[in-house]
């Protein structure tokens, strides 16, 4: 085996940890830490992203470029073809040697693996599958491997990714064809989505001839999953929203991410450089999307087609609850889970412990308190056995700036400034 | 003060909190608990139970001090084990290990409900504000322990 040069190795780390910060679906990028004299130790910003399980197990992984060549020139991505920015590309073996290296002092649990296509889809996917490949079968090693699905690869690349991989995924990036048709002419979402339907495909078959067979081998144990850039085109909310929806119904995805967009090149059809990052809207949308994932709304009550943009001064429950004041008051001793889990300020938790609690006890407003639901919203829409004077708001005119100016969001000062994102 | 000497009740009332003081391991807590039924004083609303090192004296209270016995601890932690099953034992301990001040009087309450109320699943009632701060700081302790795991780790 060659000796690696490890200087050229860390130049190498510089250019592709950093081209890889831009795509969030594992829910963090890079952070700098840097050491200020005398204290301990340094998070170094090349490559260690933070990623959180569903029990809340932080998960450190090397979140890497496999190489920023690419023959695509999509307007919002820094590694386009037309951007003159340093190139650098991995060899396979480099890929592996880091990834093991860094594994075995502690610093990562995973690896999170893109590339910009190099060749074609198909020469680009045939080495990431190599990387994982050689990952699991030569080095052992039995980590967390993320990698991304490239468009254009073929079916049986894809197969085999899926039993080296944890997770694969796909960004849309663009939600709407002709935002996508502006600034990435190259692409089509069908070409996009084609990747994840066949994964889908994949994943079922295999779970079901693994209830027959113990031993059958896994594929995508962790799901498929995506990511949209927010404020790039003139995308509405309802459009992402149902875009969303469309991929949670049709291809199973475990989770779809919503990034705002970063101005970082000058091009005229994007929004300029200075322009803020979307942040108050990021937010709603993953409040949307937690409605439809875990609220049980679907997306046409979230967002309607006469106001397609996600209210920004409250969240997309409140919303609803004060656009059809129709459901409430909801009584918290009869009512079924689904209607209190839509009461503002009641989360899942809250809602299941109400379910329990109020088989031996009539619930007051002080022990949904205790249990730590958000009262202060809550009690315009909450019915309980005594009597509830909050409730005499529900019907008045200016019902929606009363509920508005008794709940804090913590975006109240930030609304116009520019925020700093790296 | 004299008001409540010349009060109409005749049986001998607790005019001062009632505290039970155990020494600061889960046996001596069960001790306390058999000496709380075993001397029937277990329906004074105002009896707290509390830890000897993290008890400081109060002009007005009167309080007890129970050794721990280990005998009189097995039977009650039979009949807790009959009454709450696995998981209430486990947040019996959980409770404990939390190191709260009150966490003595808080269990002992819910203990108590438990023997009160036979056949109802004691845990699940989060009305009960006994129970509910309970189960709240049995997941503070889960919290607590996860984050020293993680840190450990490194």
């Amino acid at each position: 085996m060659a000796t690696i040069n490890y200087e050229r190795l860390q130049g190498k780390l510089n250019i592709l940890a950093d081209a890889a910060k831009y795509d969030v679906s594992c829910s963090s990028s890079a952070g700098t830490r840097r050491n200020q004299g005398g204290g301990l130790g340094d998070a170094s910003a090349t490559g260690i992203c933070h990623s959180y399980t569903e029990d809340g197990r932080c998960v450190s992984l090397l979140k890497i470029l496999l190489t920023n060549h690419c023959i695509y020139d999509c307007a919002y991505c820094t590694s386009r073809k037309s951007n003159d920015t340093p190139r650098a590309a991995f060899s396979v073996e480099e890929v592996v040697d880091l990834t093991m290296q860094f594994y075995r002092r502690n610093y990562i649990e995973g690896l999170f693996l893109s590339s910009g296509i190099f060749k074609s889809g198909d020469y680009t996917m045939e080495r990431l599958v190599e990387v994982a490949k050689t990952l699991r079968t030569r080095e052992r090693f039995n980590g967390y491997i993320h990698l991304k699905t490239i468009p254009g690869a073929s079916k049986e690349l894809l197969l085999e990714a899926g039993l080296y991989a944890d997770r694969l995924s796909v960004n849309i990036e663009i939600p709407t064809i002709s935002g996508l048709a502006l600034l990435a002419p190259e692409k089509s979402h069908d070409e996009l989505k084609a990747p994840m339907e066949t994964v889908k495909t994949e994943i079922i078959t295999i779970k079901e001839s693994r209830k027959t067979h113990k031993k059958a081998p896994k594929f995508v144990p962790a799901g498929q999953t995506s990511q949209m850039i927010v404020g790039a085109s003139n995308e509405t909310d309802l459009q992402v929203i149902q875009l969303s929806s469309h991929f949670y119904k049709q291809y199973e995805l475990k989770r779809v991410y919503y990034s705002g967009y970063v101005p970082m090149l000058s091009d005229s059809r994007l929004p300029a450089i200075g322009t803020p990052v979307p942040m108050i809207r990021e937010n709603r949308l993953y409040q949307a999307d937690w409605l439809m994932r875990f609220y049980g709304f679907g997306a046409h009550e979230i967002v309607e087609p006469d106001s397609p943009f996600l209210d920004l001064d409250c969240d997309p429950k409140l919303a609803w609850a004060i656009r059809h004041r129709e459901h409430f008051p909801v009584n918290i001793q009869t009512a079924s889970y689904e209607m209190i889990v839509r009461i503002p300020g009641i989360g899942t938790k809250t809602a299941k412990k109400i379910v329990k609690a109020r088989k031996f006890n009539q619930l007051t407003l002080y022990h949904l308190k205790k249990m730590g639901a958000a009262v202060n919203r809550a009690k315009y829409f909450i019915a309980t056995t005594g009597k509830n004077e909050h409730l005499a708001h529900l019907t008045r005119d200016n019902f929606r700036q009363y509920v508005l100016a008794q709940t804090q969001t913590k975006y109240k000062d930030q609304r116009n400034g520019q925020l700093a994102l790296f | 003060m004299s008001q409540l000497l010349q009060s109409h009740d005749y049986t001998v009332g607790h005019l001062t909190p009632n505290i039970v003081l155990y020494e600061p391991s889960f046996e001596g807590w069960l001790s306390a608990v058999f000496y709380v039924y075993a001397n029937k004083l277990q329906n004074d609303d105002s009896l707290q139970l509390i830890a000897q090192d993290c008890y400081v004296p109060s002009l007005i209270a009167q309080a007890t001090s129970v050794t721990t016995d280990e005998d009189n601890a097995e039977r009650v932690l039979i009949k807790l084990n009959k009454r709450l099953g696995r998981s209430g034992m486990r947040n019996l301990l959980w409770g404990f290990l939390s190191e709260k001040d009150d966490i003595g009087t808080i269990l002992f309450q819910a203990v108590k409900y438990a023997i009160d109320y036979p056949s109802r699943h004691i845990m699940e009632d989060l009305g009960n504000l006994n129970v509910l701060e309970l189960v709240q700081t049995v997941k503070s302790v889960g919290r607590e322990k996860h984050r020293m795991e993680a840190f450990v780790r490194f």
